[in-house]
């Protein structure tokens, strides 16, 4: 059950198929492009090497009583993520996409922000992490997000679909020294950061094996690091899709980390924490969890972080 | 500069776990980060320029001024004897 394709980023679909769903989003908003997703999320969910993508969480979260029931759920976490992705391009093309957050979220954040060691903002590849960044304008001053794109995914950014400058930095995680010392002077200045607490990027000696559903994972220490450098503190959010064209904003937790030197066993449990944190979004948002890879493999683990 | 180079030894050897890697072998040509030299990673940069701010002051505005000043232990060295505040 070991999944040895490695996580890279890619887009599954070509470049043709996604300018046809944009040209179907201009033409007739997002339910146009939504119908056009069931045959097409089915088509792709039947070829065996698209199942195997998302199939050991699939088999952890769901436990499939027989082939059907496995395809069913795999095929309903696909065509979320689909959703995601015409949403995501929708607020692009139309610039309309709702984002549900309390005004004592948003008071939270801004009062962290406002203690000027700036803020992490700890996510995770779930629900619409993708462009709930863009609707982030009630948080003051530069966002920067921690982000590795790969040249051959055609998925356009929000900001690529309006033409319009984005509202936040990127940090490239594959650049010199990882992005680090962009990340260190962003909080440094009080900046918000917008990072992914669920995926490894770099080498292993970074990385903190912790519990998630039924086995370990490895997972980046760097941000706990970060964080207790600098005393930024942490702001576990999660951005579950709700329905067309509305996801929410949850803040599972806020971690303010004490600076335990540079053992990275000190920040175990707050690693853990955030992947208990992602273990309950996936118990009330199943069909949410967007890493098509598998997260378990020590093999995989170590062809992510190759990437 | 030989002096500042050896400080900067210390300070790592002290502040970054190198696994009990010895560093008196390395000098001001070899490099800091990478599999050459000290073979410091990303995550020990983050513990290297917080020692650099709390020893000497100094802070390192951007990647592409920070290529160049941790180019190897000779560049850095060289970087805070022209920029140290402490």
């Amino acid at each position: 059950m070991r999944n040895h394709k490695e996580e890279t980023g890619r887009s599954l679909a070509g470049k043709w198929k996604h300018a046809f769903i944009y040209g179907l989003i201009f033409i007739g908003g997002r339910g146009l492009a939504y119908v056009f997703l069931y045959p097409l999320v089915f088509v792709y969910t039947c070829f065996p090497s698209v199942r195997k993508k998302s199939q050991s969480y699939v088999i952890r979260r769901f436990s499939p009583r027989c082939f059907t029931d496995f395809f069913k759920h795999t095929y309903l976490l696909n065509l979320t993520f689909a959703r995601t992705l015409v949403d995501r391009a929708a607020l692009g093309i139309l610039g309309a996409t709702a984002v549900t957050s309390t005004e004592e979220e948003r008071e939270l954040c801004r009062k962290l922000l406002s203690e000027q060691k700036g803020l992490i903002l700890l996510s995770a590849h779930v629900g619409c992490w993708q462009m709930a960044v863009n609707l982030m304008q009630f948080l003051p001053g530069k966002k920067h997000v921690l982000y590795y794109r790969n040249p051959k995914d055609y998925d356009k950014t929000v900001s690529q679909h309006t033409g319009q400058q984005a509202p936040f930095d990127f940090i490239n995680p594959a650049g010199p020294l990882g992005g680090t010392v962009e990340m260190m002077n962003a909080l440094q200045r009080g900046e918000v950061l917008c990072a992914m607490g669920d995926r490894m990027f770099g080498p292993e000696k970074n990385a903190l094996s912790v519990h998630f559903f039924k086995g370990k994972v490895s997972v980046p220490y760097s941000f706990y690091r970060i964080a207790a450098i600098t005393g930024a503190p942490i702001v576990i959010l999660f951005f579950p899709w709700l329905k067309r064209g509305m996801f929410a904003s949850k803040t599972a937790a806020v971690l303010r980390i004490p600076d335990g030197g540079n053992q990275k066993e000190k920040y175990l449990p707050y690693a853990q924490q955030f992947m208990d944190e992602l273990a309950d979004f996936c118990i009330q948002y199943p069909y949410q969890f967007f890493n098509y890879f598998d997260l378990w493999s020590e093999e995989n683990a170590t062809n992510c972080r190759r990437n | 500069m030989q002096q500042t180079v050896e400080e900067i030894k210390e300070m790592i050897s002290s502040g970054i776990d190198l696994g009990g890697a010895d560093l008196s072998k390395f000098g001001p040509e070899d490099a800091i980060f990478g599999d050459q030299g000290l073979g410091l990673d990303s995550l020990d940069a983050v513990e290297l320029i917080m020692l650099l701010q709390k020893k000497y002051g100094i802070t390192i505005e951007n990647m592409q001024q920070g290529r160049e000043i941790f180019k190897n232990l000779g560049t850095l060295a060289d970087y805070i004897i022209k920029n140290r505040k402490k």
